[in-house]
């Protein structure tokens, strides 16, 4: 009788701080949305209020209507889709070998990836420039697409790794008992079985690319400015205008948010594996 | 060469020439700039002037300051993100299964674009209309809303840019350590708790030893990141007012774009290189590989 | 359909570790062949040689009269099945089943009427369209035996495809697998840990240990006549109790115990007449003691008795005998209770000894068996 009422009590407290918790982290985003759909002179009121008085989608007409935001994010778009399609088909295959014929050679290139995601962007992102300068490649989306891809592809390669290690080799070499190449046994067997594990290493390298600021910020001028870049320009360019800025912020994030809470078991899986296992 | 290792080669060469190309080579080239003069508008001609760039990022006082504000700000925020993080994930494995919901809203930051959780944070922190003091006001913290300046006050901005980073990398350290805590086998903790060991006990002789490879990665992995941050804090401040949040990335962009010296961020560039790695190697052999061994 | 030729087969690793030493022997058209021994010995390695997963070393390895060291898996007419089953978790038993036909481009109805018919054989008709996700293990085990029996290859190799199942199913496939090969009589190669399933399903087993063969005959003939004290230990279960003891004339002494060995046991293994103060290994299996008291016999010892473990049918008496206990080498063998080195002799039911009796036991010496103690073979 005791013990039940404590459990009781220590439940409800646990229940209670895990709300607070959970309530003061998603708050900060909450405003985001509320604001966006204030009429823009409410914005900056003194003192601000949380909640809008009118709804309004003024901010959104007006970001929508500019001439830089939709083109960038269909520049955004672009990058990251193409981004996605060559860290996947570099990284899928060599992730493959890497877990299932491990050699010295593997090891030392999966370690070299791991190296890699320690490098800071600007320490890459100088010689970057050069490179994609001597390139022609400035200011162009494949130029922008090979530097989030040198992000993307150590991501890719983690991430299948991990999937990878959970996969039996005897598929494929049932496979080639069954009269497959080793080709053929990974075309036909090992992709189609791990579609789940290449999805989710999709999403990843694609977020990478569509959340990313300081290569676009150095690598792009005008024809070719990301999402990001020019949400960070309204800044300047409009004083502070925070109004279309919250809006541009809405439509550039929820997308992702949305995407990824559907996907949300997949996507915590992802992000746990290789950090848990060890 | 057998058919196994001509196919190994040829599944791996792809990424290694993509890793090659746009790695391997950049960090090469990278090193090689760091001993020229070379000019960011004309980067093809270079003077070679030995150590000089490094004697000068080493001797420069803004290289010093911006390296020791990345340091307060990477610890500020790794110590908050932990604390909250693991506190959290431990609060989650108290309610067993009835966290799913909390986990889901939890997780919303994970999904936020770095560049606009930078500005809804400049949004709530920003003087006049910043509406984190109005709530501290109400919450009979402060008296007046414009007492403290979060982002135009020199002695605290480096640690106010780091809210948003401490907002947005909380859950990730959550759901790692809640992943690693499903992990930790339930006969264990009653083997324990038929010992005789209290809560308190069984957190520190059980539960930490074993999350130690966890917390571990999540401290490598997290500790990189914040000292790898650029947009988070530009967007919120540009690294002003007057440097004050200018940590070591964006002192390396403001002297290759601003500045158009590209042999001396190449110098600062390499050295902030080579410290991450010595870094990672450190936390990597001293936190996780007894575990291990 | 054809035989399979092991000509000096050695594998080493790149670490050097030598897996496998001179392999040497033929397994003929339509054979049941086991390899069984413990875990280690190189069977699966020498399997996944012959299957063409693993590179061979050096020797010369025939399937048919090809010399096939250096084709494909896919080229050497071969199906197995494996521990895992390794089943396309993305494709139906139907799809399954038809994959390697599918892969061989035979023609659709073709495909269709020899999936039919594998199903058919195996009672896995109404199971077609499943997924493996959905089937149970010994359903899965099917599938597996369907993919390999689809195709009508050269030969069928089986690497412990049955370990995966819970007792009573495994006695149960053990017999299916064993009627089918008959049914279909190919050559089949399956490897086991398991020396109840090696005895009962193979025409013949080849015993394996560190990489080395130790015999390959019959069951029959490994139980009778073991080459050597592991093979004598391995088969057989529990194990035959191996001792050191002195020979002189007829008269054995097993440590305090000395007894007359018939005339029978010397024309087996003439070469053991006229000895005098001969060390020998000893070797008696359980079911050759029995209770003195119960069956009376020439050749008697008495032991003290450490545990009795009833079985109903049987009495599992654990002896204590005053002898140098003789390590067989099987890394696997583990104590069962109590110490490893007592002698286990199986009872019958009636006995009455009790733990901490002195039990006079009655050892059938015509079905002794002899071993030189330093090379360890068998004495004939």
């Amino acid at each position: 009788m005791h013990k039940a009422r404590h459990l009781n009590v220590s439940g409800i407290l646990i229940n209670g701080a895990a709300l607070v918790l959970v309530l003061s982290y998603a708050l900060p985003y909450m405003y985001l949305l509320m604001t966006s759909i204030k009429p823009a002179a409410d914005v900056q009121q003194i003192p601000p209020s949380f909640f809008p008085a009118v709804l309004s989608f003024e901010n959104f007409r007006e970001v929508l209507r500019s001439s830089t935001l939709p083109k960038a994010f269909v520049n955004s778009l672009t990058v990251a889709v193409l981004t996605t399609a060559l860290s996947l088909a570099v990284a899928v295959p060599a992730a493959y070998v890497a877990t299932q014929y491990r050699r010295r050679i593997t090891t030392l290139f999966l370690l070299f990836a791991l190296v890699t995601r320690m490098v800071p962007s600007v320490s890459l992102g100088v010689p970057l420039f050069q490179l994609l300068k001597s390139l022609g490649l400035l200011d162009t989306v494949p130029g922008l697409v090979l530097a989030h891809t040198s992000a993307a592809v150590p991501l890719a390669l983690l991430l299948m790794s991990a999937f990878f290690e959970g996969m039996p080799r005897e598929l494929e070499e049932a496979a080639r008992m069954d009269g497959c190449t080793r080709f053929q046994a990974f075309r036909k067997i090992v992709l189609p079985v791990m579609t789940g594990g290449i999805a989710v290493t999709a999403l990843f390298t694609f977020i990478t690319s569509w959340n990313e600021f300081l290569y676009a910020l150095l690598l792009t001028s005008e024809a070719t400015k990301t999402a990001p870049i020019v949400i960070a320009e309204y800044n300047s360019v409009y004083g502070l205008a925070w109004g279309a800025m919250t809006a541009a912020a809405v439509l550039y994030s929820l997308p992702v948010i949305v995407v990824t809470l559907a996907l949300q078991k997949q996507i915590v899986g992802g992000l746990t594996f290789g950090a848990v296992k060890g | 060469m057998s058919g196994e290792d001509r196919f190994v080669l040829c599944m791996l060469a792809p990424a290694v020439a993509i890793l090659g190309l746009l790695v391997a080579y950049p960090v090469g080239l990278l090193i090689f700039d760091s001993f020229f003069k070379v000019d960011t508008i004309t980067p093809n001609i270079r003077e070679w002037v030995g150590l000089q760039n490094y004697v000068d990022a080493l001797t420069s006082k803004r290289v010093a300051e911006s390296a020791l504000r990345t340091v307060q700000y990477s610890v500020f925020a790794l110590f908050f993100e932990f604390t909250f993080g693991f506190c959290a994930a431990l609060l989650f494995s108290a309610m067993a299964g009835e966290s799913r919901w909390h986990r889901t809203i939890f997780a919303l930051p994970l999904m936020v674009p770095p560049i606009v959780a930078g500005l809804l944070w400049r949004f709530l922190l920003v003087g006049n209309i910043g509406i984190l003091n109005y709530g501290l006001v109400r919450l009979g913290l402060i008296d007046d809303p414009n007492e403290i300046a979060w982002l135009s006050s020199e002695d605290i901005v480096i640690y106010s840019v780091s809210f948003a980073d401490i907002w947005l990398t909380t859950s990730f350290v959550a759901l790692v350590s809640y992943a690693g805590l499903t992990n930790i086998p339930k006969d264990l903790l009653e083997a324990a708790r038929i010992d005789g060991a209290n809560a308190l006990k069984r957190f520190w002789h059980v539960t930490l030893p074993l999350m130690r490879p966890v917390i571990a990665v999540v401290v490598i992995v997290r500790g990189v990141d914040a000292a790898k941050t650029f947009d988070l804090i530009w967007i919120q401040t540009q690294g002003g007012p007057r440097h004050a949040s200018e940590v070591f990335s964006m002192n390396i962009y403001q002297r290759m774009v601003r500045f158009g010296d590209l042999g001396e961020a190449s110098a600062s560039g390499a050295l902030f290189l080579i410290v991450m790695m010595l870094l990672a190697a450190l936390a990597y052999w001293k936190i996780w590989r007894p575990v291990h061994a | 359909m054809a035989g399979i030729e092991l000509r000096n087969i050695n594998k080493v690793y790149g670490n050097r570790f030598h897996a496998l030493h001179d392999l040497n022997f033929d397994i003929r058209d339509g054979e049941f062949m086991v390899f069984v021994g413990p875990s280690g010995c190189g069977k699966s390695t020498a399997l996944r040689m012959i299957a063409g997963l693993e590179s061979i070393s050096s020797g010369e390895l025939r399937i048919g009269d090809r010399v096939v060291n250096h084709i494909d898996p896919k080229d050497r007419d071969i199906a197995m099945v494996f521990q895992s089953y390794a089943l396309y978790p993305h494709k139906t038993v139907r799809e399954n089943i038809a994959f390697p036909l599918q892969m061989a481009r035979l023609p659709t109805t073709e495909i269709d009427s020899r999936v039919n018919e594998a199903a058919r054989i195996l009672e896995l008709t109404a199971l077609l369209d499943r997924k493996p996700a959905l089937l149970s293990g010994g359903q899965r085990q099917r599938v597996a035996m369907g993919r390999a029996i689809v195709r009508k290859p050269a030969a069928f190799l089986m690497d412990e495809p049955l370990s995966n199942l819970d007792a009573k199913l495994r006695v149960q496939m053990r017999g299916e697998i064993a009627s089918l090969q008959r049914k279909l009589n190919v050559t089949t190669i399956y490897v086991t840990h398991d020396q109840v399933e090696a005895m009962t399903m193979g025409d013949r087993v080849a015993v394996m240990k560190g990489g080395v063969l130790q015999q390959v005959d019959t069951p029959q003939n490994l139980y009778n006549r073991p080459e050597n004290v592991f093979v004598a230990a391995f088969i057989g279960s529990p194990s035959m109790n191996l001792y050191e003891a002195v020979l002189n004339g007829r008269t054995l002494t097993l440590g305090s115990n000395s007894f007359e060995i018939p005339d029978r046991v010397f024309e087996y293994r003439p070469s053991l007449n006229g000895a005098s103060n001969r060390q020998v290994i000893v070797g008696f299996r359980p079911e050759h003691m029995n209770d003195a008291a119960i069956r009376p016999s020439s050749a008697e010892i008495s032991a003290p008795v450490t545990l009795v473990e009833a079985l109903g049918s049987e009495s599992l008496v654990h002896l204590n005998i005053d002898a140098a206990w003789v390590d067989a080498g099987d890394p696997d063998a583990v104590a069962d209770i109590g110490d490893e080195r007592a002698a286990v002799a199986r009872f019958s039911p009636k006995s009455t000894v009790r733990a901490g009796d002195i039990a006079r036991i009655a050892v059938d010496a015509e079905e002794l068996h002899f071993f030189e103690p330093d090379t360890r073979t068998s004495i004939w």
